[in-house]
């Protein structure tokens, strides 16, 4: 038997017909993604990536013209943004919002005691605070008010810790790269093998850049133009593009 | 130095502080009553709505309370004004027209240079009568109207008749109403669709005999789509005894249309500066405000925005200087009455020398006008310990789904940015003097060169005074 | 006169604002201080006073009053609240920062004025009022006004007047917090820059306490 077939499916995407309020943005959008698969999303500037990533996350401006996402069995569409984390989605965003008033860590609490419906407080102050480490993050931010006076890169590193400490199904990363130096690259990236190793989750990893691909390598490369798929392959797929640009795929 | 040279020729020619032997056609007797109304109506040759709505508003100004609040009202005795004067017969159509006095009075001013340089068109108002206008060609091509109040009522009396006291009615307070009765002179615009005017039209004013009252009435309507600029920049003589100036002017934004209005204000500190301002934007429309008040002994000016429809967007920019004896009680009013309308306000103060700056606006928001924003920021510096600086900001929301932001600071001159100057050789008068130009710099900014230029020289002026 | 103002300052720091502000003299309340004195109150929400006056003068030279406030105003309640600060002595400050948070039908109506004399040298002052609206017909009225007579002084005052910004509210979801609970939150974290500053915790605990336990959980019932 093939070894795919043993992983089963965890988001499957047919068809999709998207946009931001009126205007459609992805026109025929497919997409697979298994357990355990790591996939690159590529492509120019309003190709259609953050609409994707804002329809898999439900954002409130996202409309589904026609298609079907099927999340986990569970049609997607359907459920509601909380649901959806329930469901084990996670969305790692690009501009992550501020919440004055309300501490990184009890914001962490409070997400992980409704998702994993269980927990134990001890354990999980020490998880939290060891993911930190890991991250090289200053362990103040936890009392920090969410991402208020964060910088770019401490936003994204937040982002990750929460996924880290959550662990989802399957992580959706909206370029997670752009805004980040070297240093930080380094260590998110790690932090995000780490978590492939640790609970094995689908991730669909929307990159501009190619750096972080170098880090996290994929399974499976996708490069969106004007809406639609117009290339997929390997890793090397990757390669490909950094030297001879998007043009090469338009073709 | 040239700049101490210029300094010098304005300070002897006293901001325009010189008058011209009087030579009127017609003057009122002293005093208010229906007589001296009706006797105005009749030499104007007013169609009878008009003589009607005047009467009506003298009975509501002798009924109106004065306002309670504001600036110190009680010195003004309306009896010991004279509220009408007619200089010349007719309207003048070019330069050499003018009567002789009134040419001296305008070369003085720089009226021709002006004209030639940025304007389209320029009324100008001596005493209560404009005499001087002149249209260029190409806008009254594009039927652009450009008059005195009095003109336009005569040659378009139905568009007056629809829009005159429709922004603001006679009984909306007492100086209205006042105004409304009495009114002469003023002008008259009307910009057609998608007609976008890019000079700006201007006019000037002066008040001259002793106990003259100004009550000029401005009607601007800018129909869909179309642009139009406008500057009021006026000047009086000294004296000793008040003068009143009690201004109305009403502004209709249409659809799509975008009107700015700019003041430069500075009587002399004799006189009583109380105006009433007010545009109605429709959909999409943008109105404009800048208002510079540095004259007048006291001043209350609140220039005003009612957003009618969604869309609309206006924009109030207020810079008041209150020197030796004055009260500048100025600020702006945002109404929001329609959904997904915008509003800013923006207000800087400086009082020095004992003077007083006062800021009061009001914003709100109405049921429904749901999506509205608006942001309203006022700075006052304080320059010396006998001078004195007030904020009255009022906020009435009554819709939920709303943005509203209101910040005021006072404060005097920070003594880190005086040193830092200083520590750079500059002497300390001077850059008190920058600092506080630096200040006020986002509104002057916003003013046409010229002015931007004559405005920093008065700052300057007014800044020697005060320091060193 | 001197012991009389000793008990009502004592009262001020151990009690709540609520309890507070019901002991003095009903509807207004005046207090003066003097050379070096400092003063917080803490006003909370209460269904008693809907309409108070709180006049503080600052006469001693640096004398200090802190009025923090997180207030809440659900069903077809209308609070009135008059603060005047009144700085007459050199080098007196002042520390006000109230918000609000309004369901329902509620009104809240809000009068500040800060004057600074012109003695009051060396004075600072500053406001905050900050409106949070979640129900749909809630109003507010603030009018916060300086009157400023010296130069040597500082005095800002700052409102706002919003709702919860949809963009929280759905960043919290996403990461499966429901939207009764994400709502609770965000009302919880309004509040808290004001209880922030009280420097005694203990009170804050309280305050807590009262806050969550009675107010909001009538007002936000399915958290």
């Amino acid at each position: 038997m093939r070894p795919n077939a043993e992983k089963s499916i965890l988001l499957e995407i047919k068809d999709l017909y998207a946009g931001i309020e009126s205007r459609e943005i992805l026109k025929g959008f497919n997409l697979t993604i298994r357990e355990g698969e790591t996939h690159a999303l590529m492509g120019p500037n309003g190709s259609g990536k953050s609409t994707l990533a804002n329809v898999l996350c439900g954002h409130p401006r996202a409309q589904v013209k026609s298609g079907s996402i099927i999340f986990r069995g569970e049609n997607l569409v359907k459920l509601s943004p909380e649901e959806r984390a329930k469901h084990g989605l996670f969305m790692a965003f690009q501009y992550p919002v501020e919440v004055t008033g309300v501490s990184l860590f009890n914001f962490l609490k409070t997400a992980y005691g409704s998702v994993k419906e269980k927990i134990d407080y001890a354990r999980f102050g020490k998880m939290v605070r060891d993911e930190a480490e890991k991250l090289k993050m200053d362990p103040a931010f936890l009392s920090r008010y969410l991402n208020e006076g964060f910088s770019g890169g401490e936003k994204k590193k937040a982002e990750i810790l929460q996924m880290m400490v959550l662990s989802p199904k399957i992580v959706i990363m909206d370029e997670t790269d752009s805004g980040l130096d070297i240093d930080a690259l380094r260590i998110v990236s790690e932090e995000i093998n780490r978590a492939r190793e640790s609970f094995n989750p689908g991730i669909l990893l929307i990159t501009h850049y190619f750096r972080i691909l170098k880090y996290v390598r994929p399974d499976f490369v996708h490069v969106l133009v004007d809406g639609r798929i117009a290339a997929e392959g390997g890793a090397e797929l990757a390669t490909k593009l950094e030297e001879n640009g998007y043009e090469w795929v338009r073709g | 130095m040239n700049k101490e040279r210029d300094l010098k020729n304005l300070k002897s020619s006293y901001k325009l502080g010189f008058s011209v032997p009087e030579d009127y056609v017609f003057k009122s007797k002293k005093g208010l009553d229906e007589k001296v109304v009706e006797e105005i109506s009749a030499i104007k040759s007013e169609p009878l709505w008009m003589r009607d709505l005047r009467l009506k508003s003298y009975q509501t100004f002798r009924q109106k309370q004065m306002p309670g609040w504001g600036g110190d009202l009680s010195q003004i005795n309306f009896n010991e004004i004279y509220y009408y004067l007619k200089p010349t017969k007719t309207e003048a159509k070019s330069w050499e027209d003018l009567p002789k006095g009134i040419r001296e009075t305008y070369n003085k001013i720089g009226v021709p240079a002006a004209e030639k340089k940025y304007l389209a068109g320029v009324k100008g108002q001596y005493e209560s009568e404009v005499i001087y206008g002149s249209l260029l060609k190409s806008l009254e091509e594009k039927g652009v109207v450009f008059l005195g109040m009095d003109e336009g009522l005569k040659r378009y009396p139905d568009l007056v008749k629809e829009y005159f006291g429709t922004v603001i009615p006679p009984a909306d307070n007492k100086f209205a109403a006042l105004n409304s009765s009495v009114w002469s002179g003023g002008s008259f615009i009307y910009v057609p669709k998608n007609v976008k005017i890019s000079l700006p039209l201007q006019a000037y004013f002066r008040i001259n005999a002793a106990n003259m009252g100004q009550f000029e009435r401005t009607l601007i309507i800018a129909d869909e789509g179309s642009f139009v600029s406008y500057i009021e920049g006026c000047s009086a003589p000294v004296y000793s005894t008040d003068s009143l100036h009690s201004a109305v002017v009403e502004i209709i934004v249409k659809r799509g249309a975008r009107v700015r209005y700019t003041t430069i204000q500075n009587w002399s500190t004799n006189v009583y500066n109380l105006v009433t301002k007010r545009a109605k934007v429709f959909g999409d429309g943008v109105m404009e405000w800048v208002d510079y008040n540095g004259g007048s002994r006291l001043t209350m000016k609140y220039p005003s925005v009612y957003l009618v429809e969604p869309g609309a967007h206006g924009e109030i920019l207020s810079l008041a200087f209150a020197g030796s004896g004055q009260h500048q009680d100025t600020g702006g009013k945002a109404i929001h009455a329609a959904p997904n309308t915008t509003s800013q306000i923006i207000s800087k103060s400086v009082s020095l020398n004992g003077g007083r700056t006062s800021y009061r606006g009001l914003l709100q928001i109405y049921p429904g006008a749901k999506g509205s924003k608006s942001k309203v920021v006022c700075d006052a510096l304080i320059l010396d310990p006998q001078s004195r600086s007030d904020t009255y900001p009022t906020m009435r929301i009554d819709e939920s789904q709303v943005q509203v932001e209101h910040e005021a600071t006072v404060s005097k001159i920070g003594e880190d940015q005086l040193f830092y100057l200083m520590s750079r050789g500059i002497p300390e008068a001077q850059a008190g003097s920058l600092i506080v130009s630096g200040f006020v710099e986002p509104i002057v900014k916003q003013l046409p060169l010229e002015y931007a230029v004559e405005l920093n020289r008065l700052i300057e002026l007014q800044m020697e005074g005060s320091v060193g | 006169m001197g012991e009389k103002k000793d008990l009502v300052r004592e009262k001020l720091e151990l009690t709540l604002g609520r309890t507070l502000i019901d002991r003095l003299e009903e509807g207004e309340s005046e207090l003066r201080l003097g050379a070096d004195e400092a003063l917080t109150i803490f006003l909370l929400p209460s269904q008693k006073y809907k309409n108070k006056k709180l006049t503080v003068w600052l006469e001693g030279r640096g004398s200090r009053v802190e009025i923090l406030g997180a207030l809440l105003g659900g069903g077809e309640e209308e609070s009135k609240i008059s603060i005047r600060v009144i700085h007459k002595g050199r080098e007196t400050s002042a520390y006000i920062h109230l918000r609000t948070v309004l369901f329902g039908q509620s009104r809240s109506l809000f009068s500040g004025l800060i004057r600074i004399e012109k003695d009051a040298i060396g004075s600072g002052s500053l406001l905050e009022d900050r409106v949070l609206v979640l129900g749909e017909a809630a109003r507010a009225e603030s009018v916060p006004s300086l009157e400023i007579e010296a130069n040597e002084v500082k005095a800002s005052h700052a409102a706002t007047v919003g709702r919860i910004d949809e963009e929280q509210l759905f960043y919290l979801e996403s990461r499966g917090v429901s939207r009764a609970t994400a709502v609770r939150m965000i009302v919880e974290g309004f509040f808290e820059p004001v209880l922030r500053r009280l420097s005694r915790k203990d009170l804050v605990a309280q305050i807590r306490g009262e806050l969550w336990a009675d107010a909001l959980k009538q007002y936000l019932p399915d958290s």
